[in-house]
């Protein structure tokens, strides 16, 4: 019993996946099922297509400026939680993560009127700024758990040894949690 | 001498937390407050009018018009979350017994919905929904129907759509919990005469309970604010309430009136969250 | 309720857990499986229980077949190791459990559960959750659970092992007094040999799936079929025997170094093939008497343990162990002693 329900909830999970995936080979410009043969061509349209190339570029772009400054400043976020005594660190890790909660449509419009009224509008920085925020939780949530596992000693051993602070992170505290 | 040194360790604490707080605040806690502000002034068709303040936009929602979208949106809501919330069970009692062969692949086949872009999978349905779609072409073909079935552009089309992608909240947490009850408690169970939809209802039910009322929150909460899947495949006659303070705010360029939707919707959200957290309480 | 196991096999993949395991176990009697970890005790009592299903042998309680039968239909208590209690209900709810599969009364679940408690003296601890008791009290929890529905056999899976050492002896005096008092059949397993012959009527010793030898604590004490089993519940010194001559009525054994000792008659049957001779620690004394096998040894160690003093011996290339009672005042280390033990203490055993 537990397999027939656990086959029709997979189909459910994958078919669409499955079926994009299988359509983007036909050669013809319908959609006819089923799908006989198979044709690249839709690819190398796709890859000349060049609003196609600049929003992947954009795309791209956008991610990896937004991933690398939001897992940059979490991090610190984060090392500063887990290893300073501060008032209100629940409360802040809580707020650090709250953004899962907030509907994406209604921070989306927030952050279209904010932007707009700022005039950034249509600007990388807009962007980047708003994508960070969505992707904080998921940062400072691993990095946290990651941080609270790397024994705080290591980092005294390490000052002990002489490194200073900054060289310490870098040398020891990041690749310990480098996996985060 | 100490104070001092704490101070400055205080300091130094708040200096590591303070980048992503900045960013936070101006880039997530303004835009909402402002946004909760604009819900608060009249709309103009020069614009927001700054200068006075009205409750009248909040008053608007309880037009019977908005309030249908609300019902659609919660009956849909409600539909997917108990398809969810059934098919949980089962499905975490079978990954617990599966193979360590098998169980990766199986939870990351219930995870990749999360992972695929909805407007893809959104793109996907609506080839497999469609009149002349996969499964009417197949339905028909087998002899089992013989006009397509309207599966798309109505509520039909959005719950199938919605199912798989808010499911692993569900699942995941439940499994968790399935699997982190203690084998024997079921042994011991048995032995003391519990068929196995006893051990069910009075073992693992009351052990897993909070997992699934959170889980169950999370998947609701996410289907009430969906948007693509929706959009896509709910067509115009079957708003829902993100799609509605999108065309609000963008075709109908009523930001306060959208702010409005958008403000209410975070309320109903975060009062679901404090309602769940209460419910989950272990029975 | 008497339990009789036959011809029981075991296979989880590619290890043979049980291979052909028979055992008779009268009704009313305490039964002890004893062995290391990993010979297959817990798997041959969770068959009884009905959680493997064996590949192969049935079970028979009181004659009758059970081995197609459920668990929940075998009327027989279960005590895990981690007492298993269920962590959301209360210690009453938790011993009334059973009656309510029953479909027993709550004015009875009632009586009987307070009966329960009374039984293993946790009176008025049954509001208790789980996690509010002490190790000792959960273990008597679960085992008042398992008792409460008048099973017809009680199985216990190393109850006392996740105790301390002196909770553990508390228990063991409370799980004989309570087994005498209902007379119910119960099959212990553990490891503990100290607890294996305190409680036990009878025991069974387990190696590698299979049941070396089955007995009253006496037995396997001083008549051990085998080496392990020798070595299993007691300290031993074992000698390597060259060979094994009778010669006029009293047998010899030759050690490695050509050393002669004097073997117990029955050692005769073996006489003519090498063979081991094992001799307890306590039978070892410093003021054998004449008859006996004398050895001259030098002390190596010697270590007080109130009661008795253990003394570590060096004779030519043997190494041997003796237990000497209270302090063994007048020997030092490097001293030298004539030892020696009666050949009736000695067991001689072959390889097998």
């Amino acid at each position: 019993m537990t397999r027939i329900v656990t086959a029709a909830m997979l189909t459910l999970m994958l078919a669409p996946i499955v079926l994009v995936v299988w359509m983007s080979f036909t050669p013809l410009a319908y959609f006819v099922l089923p799908i006989t043969s198979f044709s690249l061509r839709w690819y190398r349209e796709a890859l000349s297509y060049p609003g196609f190339i600049d929003g992947f570029m954009l795309s791209t772009e956008l991610a990896a400026m937004a991933a690398l400054l939001a897992v940059t400043c979490a991090f610190l976020a984060a090392y500063g939680l887990a290893r300073y005594p501060l008032p209100g660190k629940a409360a802040l890790l809580a707020f650090f993560t709250s953004p899962l909660l907030v509907p994406a449509v209604v921070f989306g419009i927030a952050a279209l009127q904010f932007v707009n009224h700022i005039g950034l509008y249509n600007r990388l920085v807009g962007l980047v700024l708003a994508h960070m925020v969505v992707v904080t939780p998921y940062a400072i949530r691993t990095l946290h758990t990651a941080l609270a596992a790397v024994p705080e000693e290591m980092e005294w051993a390490a000052m002990a040894l002489g490194a200073p602070r900054l060289r310490m992170l870098t040398h020891i505290t990041v690749p310990l949690c480098a996996a985060a | 001498m100490i104070r001092t040194r704490a101070f400055s360790t205080h300091l130094r604490g708040v200096g590591f937390v303070l980048p992503l707080l900045l960013v936070m605040l101006a880039a997530y806690v303004w835009p909402l407050w402002q946004t909760l502000l604009n819900a608060l002034h009249p709309n103009t068709p020069q614009g927001i009018d700054t200068a006075h303040w009205t409750a009248a936009n909040f008053a608007h929602l309880s037009d019977p018009l908005y309030l249908q979208v609300l019902t659609r949106t919660l009956r849909i809501s409600v539909i997917v979350s108990a398809i969810a919330g059934l098919a949980a069970y089962p499905i975490a009692l079978r990954l617990t017994r599966m193979t360590p062969r098998w169980q990766p692949w199986v939870i990351l086949a219930f995870v990749s919905p999360f992972l695929i872009n909805t407007v893809v999978k959104s793109f996907g349905w609506s080839l497999l929904l469609r009149a002349n779609g996969l499964v009417n072409t197949a339905l028909q073909a087998l002899h089992i129907t013989d006009m397509p079935l309207r599966l798309m552009l109505n509520e039909t089309g959005v719950i199938i759509a919605l199912v798989p992608g808010h499911f692993m909240f569900v699942l995941l947490p439940l499994w968790g919990a399935i699997a982190a009850i203690d084998p024997n408690l079921g042994w011991a169970a048995g032995t003391l005469g519990a068929r196995r939809w006893q051990v069910f209802r009075h073992v693992v039910l009351p052990l897993t309970w909070p997992a699934l009322v959170t889980g169950l929150v999370i998947n609701f909460i996410m289907n009430m604010t969906a948007f693509a899947a929706p959009a896509i495949l709910g067509g115009a006659r079957t708003l829902v309430v993100s799609v509605l303070a999108y065309q609000v705010n963008l075709e109908q360029l009523n930001w306060p009136l959208g702010s409005a939707i958008a403000v209410a919707l975070l309320a109903f959200t975060l009062a679901l969250v404090g309602v769940g957290q209460r419910l989950a309480v272990r029975r | 309720m008497s339990l009789r196991v036959d011809g029981l096999h075991k296979r989880f993949g590619a290890v043979t857990a049980v291979r052909g395991v028979d055992l008779d176990v009268p009704s009313g009697t305490f039964f002890t499986l004893l062995g290391p970890s990993g010979c297959g005790k817990t798997t041959i009592l969770r068959a009884v229980a009905g959680i493997y299903a064996p590949d192969q042998g049935r079970v028979l309680l009181d004659g009758e077949d059970i081995t197609a039968r459920p668990i929940h239909a075998r009327n027989i208590g279960l005590v895990f190791q981690n007492h298993a209690l269920f962590p959301h209900m209360t210690a009453f709810d938790n011993i009334a459990f059973g009656l309510r599969m029953r479909g027993v009364s709550r004015a009875e679940r009632r009586a009987r559960v307070a009966e329960a408690l009374a039984l293993v003296r946790l009176e008025g601890l049954g509001s208790r959750m789980p996690a509010q008791l002490s190790g000792g009290q959960q273990q008597r929890v679960a085992l008042a659970r398992a008792l409460v529905v008048r099973p017809k056999l009680l199985l216990l899976d190393e109850p006392l092992s996740n105790l301390d050492a002196r909770l553990r002896d508390e228990l063991r005096v409370d799980l004989r007094a309570l087994q005498h008092r209902l007379g119910v059949t119960t099959v212990l397993v553990t490891h503990d040999i100290e607890e294996a012959f305190v409680l036990s009527d009878r025991i069974a010793v387990l190696r590698a799936g299979q049941i070396d030898q089955v007995g009253v604590p006496r037995e396997l004490y001083r008549m051990p079929v085998n080496r392990f089993v020798a070595g299993f519940v007691g300290p031993v010194n074992e000698i390597a025997l060259t060979t094994v001559t009778a010669l006029d009525g009293v047998v010899w054994g030759t050690t490695e170094n050509g050393g002669r000792l004097r073997l117990p008659n029955e050692a005769a049957a073996m006489s003519g093939g090498a063979a081991w001779l094992i001799v307890r620690p306590e039978h070892i004394s410093l003021a054998p008497d004449p008859v006996a096998n004398r050895i001259d040894a030098v002390v190596e160690d010697l270590v007080y343990a109130g009661a008795a003093t253990r003394c570590r011996l060096r004779a030519g290339g043997l190494s041997l162990a003796a237990q000497l009672d209270g302090e063994a005042s007048g020997l030092t280390i490097g001293a030298k002693v004539t030892v020696g033990w009666r050949a009736e203490d000695g067991v001689v055993r072959q390889d097998d």
